[in-house]
């Protein structure tokens, strides 16, 4: 089966690092496109992302860890 | 003001292609972005695509246009091709660009495309400069130039204003009012109440018009291209839209009124022009048959754009004087 990644996205001009906060679905849960995957903060502001697509949810990243731009935090086995 | 009545089905499904190129395309972007597999900074014109679809419509391909780095659906109704776009947002070596513009310099003359600026307000006087070139070359092209609602508020906006008119210079001005610059509503930054009514005091010809209204909206834009054309000077068309993701993507959206952007949401452009067809007796099979082949066109261009190779570090010598700095 074919796997999305999910990396932790730029959403900020100065933007190079962000916390994972939460997970809003939990590990092998389903996951529908477009709706809340994950919560990051970054430049003192906490985002919520949504998932591209749908499938089930692989976490990889860890709640509380900083990662970088680019990082590998999960994948989605898509559906 | 509008021809809705001689816009037949061949212009309605220009207009409709283009706008669901730019739509699909922003999605992919979008998503490919918040995926992390696209690292960069991203304006989303998502709720406008209806508007840039029908203004470029009714310009020549050889028309001029300059824009904003909420662009992409001014460059891709404007007719750059997908895969040679999708490269310069991704940074990449064959991109328009090759890979150093960037998603807020695309430039694409060969479509028209000549500047796209980060810069607010900054495009207007370049527009002037185009339209004078084409003015005294007696080429017969319009400039349009797009701007956001914030840009009235700088002072190239009224120079720019005040100077097409005198010099009566083939440029229309379009301003893409979607309510907010950046975090910032219109009433909070803007002393007069319509954008429009700045106008007057340049003598300029003035329209305002529903820019989600396609019908509308190509119908002031031919007009003030045909009257730009025949040399009667320039036109400011104040065009009300509004923008679904934010300023930039990952803004949240949270300064506009939840009523508002549900509001908005619900008279989406896009499903409403797909309805407009339907109700003119164009069938679904035709619209569906645009989409899918649409889709085929942007899974190809990002896919080729992902796979693309960024510039080499010597094109840094490149492209910056007439001549390569030596090494």
């Amino acid at each position: 089966m074919a796997n999305a990644v999910i990396r932790i996205p730029k959403i900020g001009v100065s933007m190079t690092e962000a916390t994972l906060v939460e997970w809003h679905v939990a590990d092998g849960g389903a996951v529908e496109a477009g709706q809340p995957l994950y919560s990051i903060e970054m430049e003192k502001a906490t985002n919520e992302i949504v998932a591209a697509v749908s499938g089930r949810l692989e976490v990889i990243g860890e709640v509380g860890t900083v990662y970088q731009v680019g990082d590998l935090i999960g994948k989605i086995a898509l559906s | 003001m509008s021809d809705v009545e001689t816009m037949n089905d061949e212009l309605l499904l220009d207009i409709y292609r283009r706008a669901n190129l730019v739509y699909q395309s922003d999605e992919k972007m979008r998503n490919l972005i918040l995926s992390g597999s696209l690292q960069i900074l991203y304006y989303s014109p998502r709720g406008q695509e209806i508007l840039a679809a029908a203004l470029m419509a009714a310009l020549n391909a050889d028309d001029y246009l300059v824009t904003t780095y909420r662009g992409i659906h001014d460059q891709l109704a404007k007719g750059i091709p997908s895969s040679d776009l999708w490269a310069e947002f991704a940074g990449k070596g064959n991109g328009t660009c090759k890979g150093k513009g960037g998603p807020m310099h695309i430039t694409h003359p060969e479509t028209g495309v000549m500047v796209t600026t980060g810069i607010v307000g900054s495009g207007m006087p370049i527009a002037n400069g185009l339209a004078l070139s084409s003015q005294l070359e007696g080429d017969g092209k319009v400039t349009v130039v797009c701007f956001g609602d914030a840009a009235s508020n700088i002072g190239a906006f009224h120079e720019s204003l005040n100077m097409a008119q005198i010099w009566k210079l083939p440029v229309v001005f379009v301003c893409q009012n979607n309510l907010y610059g950046e975090h910032t509503p219109v009433a909070l930054s803007t002393g007069c109440d319509e954008l429009i009514d700045r106008a007057p005091g340049y003598g300029i010809r003035a329209v305002q018009v529903n820019g989600n209204d396609a019908f509308a909206m190509y119908g002031a834009a031919k007009a003030a291209v045909d009257h730009a054309r025949a040399g009667n000077g320039p036109t400011f068309i104040e065009a009300k839209t509004f923008r679904f993701f934010g300023h930039l993507l990952g803004d949240d959206s949270h300064y506009i009124p939840a009523e508002e952007m549900a509001a908005a949401k619900a008279a989406d452009p896009i499903p409403a022009y797909r309805a407009a067809l339907l109700d003119r007796q164009i069938t679904e099979a035709t619209l569906d048959a645009i989409d899918a082949q649409i889709a085929e066109e942007v899974e190809a261009a990002s896919a080729h754009a992902l796979a693309s190779d960024y510039p080499d570090p010597a094109e840094l010598r490149r492209d910056v004087f007439e001549k390569e700095i030596a090494a």
